[in-house]
């Protein structure tokens, strides 16, 4: 039995040894006859989900209404600012590979619990978001 | 006037001496047969040339036809001599010649890897698997019916080199042990003769004769379809004679030959064979010892095993890649089994093989921090 890869490369299953598609390798020969015999190869398992890109989530939300909004309001609001200070904060860790997760989660929630915002800058929020590959690790809530 | 015999002190004559029957010299009673008409007892001195089946020698000893020599031939000033009786040519210290048996003069005559089985690059004990074709010692491949064997580097010193040892299995059908020669390997031997020589000790209950049998790839190097080109059954005992075949390769050898000895059963006991040598021409010369070095390089060729770690600082999701390379290049691009790996603050440890020549080694990073990932692999391109 044998596993197809996202990649060119085939998965033998009795030993999980990978073949690479090299007409002189003796086992993708076996492989290939295995097919001709009517065989089909398991599918490829799913992609990993892709990897969180704080860099991109944060040039979107600096080019967003959002970010003007936050910012304007910072200025007569000292609790939004704090919140606005300790979220650049947070985001410069997970911009360096030191996500705290549950922290951004926090001061994001508070934000917009603070602050007001209309629907179309939330949307641009969610946006962000998914530009960073982070819309399955946060919510608007 | 015609004299019947004629005895007298001496005869001087400026003619010629014309004698119809055989004439005895320094003797007077003949030892020779009738058709030797000339006989000499003792010795002779001829000052010119001599000829035997030539009237015009042109050396002192000058023979047309062939010459048996029984005893020992001495050239020039006794520096080389030819014994027969003990088949040795001894004194010569530079010998021109294109071959010898047929085959390159010296080096790398015999064509089977890892022959002496001092290779083990898989391990020194192997199962043989049911039904499938199993590399065990470098190069040899073993296949057992029904029950497995255990196969097994052999180290007794009752041989000269380590060999490869069966050990039987209550409810075993048959075991083969097999080498696939590649085709680049055997190409120059296609259509010549080829001597097969081995050695089989057989300590088991019930395999008293063996099959060997030469097939050759019907595809370049693809082993997947043979057609046998010699097959022969050999009593195999307990004795350590020198078995010998003699054979010559088709030209479609040049695909690629496989050597396959087979037992009907190997259920108790132990069966052996060593010192295996595949080699040009019709005479089995003594087995090629080659250094440790050189035949481990040659199995290489077609398995390799490879450990790497690597530490140091990374980002989650950050994939981290190191290049190896194999030496010797491998025959082909490898198949990769991970047999090992660990993963601190990482994913995935593993190999991945690009070619022939260069591997891969990867793994992802799992969050900002230190991290440390090993594995360990084997490399087959094996045919």
């Amino acid at each position: 039995m044998y596993q197809l890869t996202t990649g060119d490369t085939i998965i033998r299953l009795a030993d999980n040894a990978f073949i690479p598609p090299d007409p002189a390798n003796t086992d993708y020969r076996e492989y290939l006859d295995w097919l001709d015999a009517g065989n089909t190869p398991e599918p490829a398992p799913p992609p990993p989900p892709p990897a969180p890109d704080y860099v991109a989530f944060w040039d979107a939300l600096m080019a967003s209404s959002l970010y003007a909004s936050i910012r304007e309001q910072s200025f007569t609001s000292l609790p939004l600012n704090t919140l606005a200070t300790e979220f650049i904060a947070l985001l410069g860790d997970a911009k360096a590979g030191r996500a705290n997760e549950t922290a951004i989660q926090q001061v994001v929630g508070a934000i917009l619990q603070i602050g007001t915002f209309t629907e179309e800058q939330l949307v641009e929020l969610g946006a962000a978001f998914a530009a960073g590959n982070l819309d399955g690790i946060y919510t608007l809530g | 006037m015609a004299f019947t015999k004629v005895e007298t002190a001496g005869i001087n004559s400026t003619g010629s001496l014309n004698l119809n029957g055989p004439v005895l010299i320094g003797s007077g009673t003949s030892t020779g047969t009738e058709s030797q008409t000339l006989q000499v007892t003792g010795g002779a001195y001829v000052s010119g040339n001599l000829g035997i089946g030539t009237t015009n020698p042109t050396h002192k000893l000058h023979v047309v036809g062939d010459a048996r020599i029984t005893g020992i031939l001495t050239i020039g000033t006794g520096s080389i001599t030819i014994n027969g009786p003990t088949d040795t040519i001894s004194g010569v210290t530079t010998i021109n010649t294109a071959s010898i048996n047929n085959g390159p003069l010296a080096g790398f005559r015999n064509a089977i890897i890892n022959g002496g089985f001092e290779i083990a690059q898989r391990g020194t004990s192997i199962s043989s698997g049911v039904g499938v074709l199993t590399y065990t010692l470098d190069r040899w491949i073993v296949a057992a019916n029904t029950v497995a064997v255990g196969v097994y580097q052999g180290t007794q010193t009752a041989f000269p080199y380590n060999h490869l040892s069966i050990v039987g299995s209550s409810g075993n059908t048959g075991v083969s042990i097999r080498q696939r020669i590649e085709a680049k390997n055997i190409r120059d031997l296609a259509g010549k003769q080829v001597t097969l020589s081995f050695y089989i000790y057989n300590a088991t209950s019930n395999a008293s004769t063996i099959s060997v049998e030469l097939d050759r790839a019907n595809a370049e190097d693809n082993f997947s379809a043979l057609t046998n080109f010699y097959s022969a059954s050999l009593a195999s005992t307990t004795n350590t004679d020198r078995q010998t075949v003699t054979v010559t390769l088709p030209a479609e050898a040049r695909n690629g030959i496989e050597v396959r000895f087979s037992a009907p059963a190997i259920t108790s006991g132990i069966f052996v064979l060593h010192t295996v040598q595949l080699e040009p021409g019709p005479v089995a010369t003594p087995f090629e010892r080659r250094p440790i070095g050189t035949e481990l390089s040659l199995c290489q060729r077609y398995f390799q095993t490879a450990s790497f770690l690597d530490a140091g600082y990374v980002v989650g999701g950050a994939t981290l890649a190191r290049r190896g390379f194999f030496v010797p290049l491998m025959r082909a691009t490898p198949t990769v089994a991970v047999t090992a790996s660990s993963n601190t603050n990482t994913t995935g440890a593993g190999f991945a093989a690009v070619s022939s020549s260069v591997y891969s080694f990867e793994a992802v990073g799992a969050a900002a921090g230190g991290y440390i990932y090993s594995a360990t692999a084997n490399f087959s391109a094996e045919i």
